[in-house]
């Protein structure tokens, strides 16, 4: 069997989850923030952003950036993505806290691993590794409205600085 | 600027709590922290980072770095409080996860508010805000708290918080900031605690003074 194959079914396998996912507890809401954070970052479904983010989320990254629509979040991901194209997540940890019925408080903390393969606002790829320096947190709202589990507001913090020195020719050690 | 010493009654009541907490749901823990960070960053009371990090406490911060054991944890506290000597807590959210027998995660999301009056690794101060440009810097920290022989401790802290923004008022050569999308656009605090309830007393309210430092820039 090809790794394509692998992978296709995979994602299969994640998407089913997610779309049939039925939230009532804790345990549910982690595997469902784990499972959409597989299937963006790690499987490249980027456009899935569209079904797991309010149309006019508000999102904070570090570093004073705001974006106030998915549009942006979508912009962002893919430009990540691109100049990572072997990017994968490795989920640390999911803080989860139950506000009511149909609103959960999520943390995810995790470290991005990947190499800087591609183009990206820094310039041409460097090749250079994040190895295990890219720590990642994020805390987001996540609400079913109308049925469906959206997010609605994110804090994401990626470690800014590492992933600067690896897109360009600066010294990559610490 | 937040005025310590005429919310001294208000110390007194956070350090009620701190001192006595038990720690047995998460919305305890979750006030808890909030209450123990108010007291070691706004009322500057440091030494307290003794009474709930282990000797041994692994601080993961940003771009791969690792703070390890207490005294260092003290020393970039100090640091940072030397550098921003106004700098406030201004919490966004505050939330726990765990019971007393497997300890807690909690995760607190902050507002960096303050001036760069003081001196820096980046050289003097610069009297620049860390809301220049009207936005905040916000930070993101996670810590692990567990029962150590009988007493709770924060064995490991992750943290990211915009250093690169921090640093950026911090530099003297670096132009003014100002951005082109919205600004004094910050998540408004939330009132984490969910069937919470304080039989005998309230939790106390921040001062009215304790205003929005954010609209000034």
């Amino acid at each position: 069997m090809d790794t394509t194959d692998i992978f296709a079914a995979e994602i299969q396998q994640l998407n089913d989850r997610v779309d049939h996912a039925d939230i009532r507890t804790n345990e549910d809401v982690r595997r469902f923030i784990s499972d959409i954070t597989k299937l963006i970052y790690d499987y490249k479904m980027i456009g899935r952003i569209y079904d797991f983010y309010l149309e006019d989320v508000e999102y904070h990254k570090q570093n004073k950036v705001i974006f106030t629509n998915v549009e942006d979040v979508v912009r962002n991901v893919a430009e990540f993505s691109a100049a990572f194209p072997n990017l994968k997540t490795h989920i640390e940890n999911i803080i989860v806290y139950k506000v009511h019925d149909d609103f959960y408080k999520v943390s995810k903390r995790l470290h991005y691993w990947g190499n800087n393969y591609g183009v990206s606002k820094y310039g041409p790829p460097t090749g250079k590794s994040l190895g295990n320096n890219c720590l990642s947190m994020s805390l987001l709202h996540l609400k079913r409205i109308g049925g469906q589990w959206k997010i609605t507001f994110e804090i994401n913090n990626d470690s800014e600085l590492w992933l600067e020195r690896v897109q360009t020719s600066a010294p990559a050690s610490l | 600027m937040f005025n310590t010493s005429k919310q001294l009654e208000w110390r007194k009541k956070l350090e009620r709590y701190v001192d006595q907490c038990e720690l047995k749901v998460p919305e305890e823990v979750a006030r808890l922290f909030k209450e123990y960070t108010l007291l070691v960053w706004d009322f500057k009371l440091l030494g307290r980072i003794y009474d709930f990090y282990r000797d041994d406490a692994i601080m993961y911060v940003e771009d791969g770095e690792t703070v390890v054991g207490v005294e260092e944890v003290v020393a970039n506290t100090l640091a940072f409080t030397a550098a921003v000597p106004d700098n406030e807590s201004w919490f966004i959210d505050i939330f726990a996860e765990g019971d007393p027998e497997r300890g807690y995660y909690f995760i607190q999301s902050t507002r960096c508010v303050g001036t760069s009056t003081g001196p820096s690794k980046l050289g003097p101060g610069t009297g620049r805000s860390l809301s220049e440009g009207g936005r905040d810097c916000i930070g993101l920290c996670e810590c692990h708290v567990e029962n150590v022989d009988g007493k709770w401790k924060i064995t490991e802290e992750w943290m990211v918080r915009s250093d690169r923004a921090i640093g950026y008022v911090m530099d003297p050569a670096a132009p003014p900031l100002s951005f082109d999308g919205p600004v004094h656009v910050m998540p408004e605090e939330t009132v984490p605690y969910r069937g919470w309830k304080e039989p005998e007393n309230e939790a106390p309210q921040e001062p009215e003074e304790k205003r929005d430092p954010s609209a000034a820039t």
